[in-house]
């Protein structure tokens, strides 16, 4: 049992194996042993390889911004877990759901699908930058007026790709806008909501243009 | 995520090298669609990811009078954005419209779609229908392949290791042709092909009678096929009902698609002639020079 935990986790080397063996055998074998052993193990197979943090340097939400990061850590991690802005939200982490949709150098991707590190000179615009101060952005006021969320875990992504389809195209129609926000997922609201709510941020932002 | 190291060569040879040096636990990283999310299940466990987006020759995007150069980094919103290549080479912009949602085509190459080898990946008919060349560097050196060999199997294709992908090369277009890409999905977006089909056509001076004709087939077999038969049926001949019914039941002979959740081989078969014949009139439509009613993903 124990060998075959060591070669699971990939112990290889005999000395480790022994090691952990011993521990194995004069530690008790509750759940939580087992579980503390096995985070030990994971931590010493990734000691030795863990690979240097980078130094990245980006413009989120217009202020220049630098971090420390990991090559295997994403976009989505870092802004959560390193810079603290938890407005981007982490739905699928495989890009199906687009709930963790940012604008990297304008374009919207999906953060969980970007190493940190690629963002290195890039700029960054998340949910946090959309609001100006207390004055809501149209799509935020459309989004609130219209109902067009319950949860909101989606929310923050669909108003990245929306920002990002009106930069694009101010006179959307209804397939445009629901053949653009098809890589946002909602389980509330059934999109209808979203939908209008888009089309009216859509005629809000033509107004303000003309007043 | 399992721990990688991360580089960014500059140029194709430090690239490659770096590939080498890898062994097959190097990977090359352009839009990342596919390969973070394979790292993070642990499909692939890849001790360094090589990023090839700061290299020069895998982001050109060119078309003149020799053809089209894509490299194999080109995200799709540049490949569905550039004006040359949804006039003369359409049918690489309906692909690039459909692969994933707007956020994964913000990210996701041509590259990328083509070497992970998925039989139903959206990108590789169009390519073999326009007759793209692969071009590919390595510790040998440089060499090509034509699309419809570079697949060899559900995500198998003929890369060694440490070659890389650097762009696919295109004839440019023969006066009066036209291209189309068309997938079956039960959806209007964000799916896999159930079935799909790429055709490119060159009709004669009278826009008449079509003289050269490219099919290829998606997600009915191992890898994506060129239906060389279906096309030798339309050389000569007007794209008639009776026409294109033939073609239809010879693209549907080389056609051997398995039986899944998305639909079983007997009803892919049948899709293959529905597609065939509705891709071949939309890109005769559109060699006539004449607009055609279609909205990416209908």
């Amino acid at each position: 049992m124990c060998h075959w935990l060591c070669q699971c986790l990939g112990v290889r080397s005999k000395k480790d194996e022994e090691h952990w063996q011993s521990q194995w055998h004069t530690g008790n074998r509750e759940r939580h042993d087992l579980l503390r052993i096995m985070a030990t193990i994971r931590q010493i197979q990734k000691a030795p390889t863990m690979s240097k943090k980078r130094v990245v340097s980006t413009t989120i939400n217009g202020n220049a911004t630098e971090f420390l990061c990991e090559p295997r850590q994403t976009l989505l991690e870092v802004l959560r877990s390193v810079l603290n802005m938890t407005g981007t939200k982490e739905g699928c982490t495989n890009g199906n759901c687009g709930s963790c949709t940012v604008l990297l150098n304008g374009r919207p991707v999906t953060s969980c699908l970007v190493l940190a590190v690629e963002a290195d000179g890039a700029s960054v615009r998340t949910i946090e930058g959309v609001a100006c101060g207390s004055h809501l952005d149209p799509v935020q006021q459309c989004f609130l007026e219209g109902a067009a969320l319950q949860c909101g875990i989606c929310t923050p992504g669909f108003i990245m790709q929306t920002e990002a389809l009106l930069e694009q195209n101010g006179h959307p129609t209804e397939a445009d806008v629901r053949f653009h926000l098809a890589g946002n997922l909602c389980r509330c609201t059934g999109y209808d909501k979203i939908v209008r709510s888009v089309l009216a941020a859509a005629e809000l932002k033509r107004c303000e243009a003309t007043t | 995520m399992r721990d990688f190291d991360y580089a960014a060569p500059t140029t194709l040879a430090d690239a490659v090298t770096l590939l080498s040096r890898g062994n097959g636990a190097a990977r090359p990283l352009a839009g990342g669609t596919d390969l973070i999310d394979h790292v993070r299940t642990g499909r692939l466990a890849p001790d360094t990811v090589v990023d090839i987006k700061k290299i020069a020759e895998l982001n050109v995007l060119e078309a003149g009078p020799t053809g089209l150069r894509l490299g194999a980094a080109v995200p799709c919103y540049r490949v569905y954005g550039h004006a040359a290549i949804v006039s003369d080479y359409s049918a690489l912009a309906d692909s690039g419209h459909i692969i994933g949602g707007v956020q994964i085509q913000s990210r996701a190459s041509f590259g990328g779609n083509v070497c992970n080898s998925g039989p139903a990946a959206d990108s590789t008919p169009s390519l073999i229908a326009l007759g793209a060349m692969c071009v590919i560097a390595g510790p040998k050196g440089t060499r090509e392949v034509p699309a419809e060999e570079f697949c060899t199997g559900p995500g198998k294709n003929v890369l060694q290791p440490g070659e890389l992908l650097v762009e696919f090369r295109m004839p440019a277009p023969a006066k009066n042709s036209g291209s189309h890409y068309r997938r079956f999905i039960p959806r209007n977006e964000m799916d896999i092909a159930v079935v799909s089909v790429a055709a490119s056509v060159t009709l004669d001076d009278a826009k008449q009678k079509i003289i050269a004709a490219r099919i290829s087939l998606g997600a009915v077999a191992p890898k994506p096929l060129l239906a060389t038969d279906a096309a030798a049926v339309l050389i000569g001949q007007s794209p008639t009902d009776d026409v294109l019914a033939k073609a239809a039941d010879a693209a549907r002979k080389i056609a051997t698609p398995i039986t899944d959740m998305r639909g079983t081989a007997e009803y892919r078969t049948h899709l293959v002639g529905v597609l065939v014949t509705r891709v071949v009139q939309a890109a005769v439509t559109r060699a006539k020079g004449e607009k055609l009613d279609y909205r990416p993903g209908h």
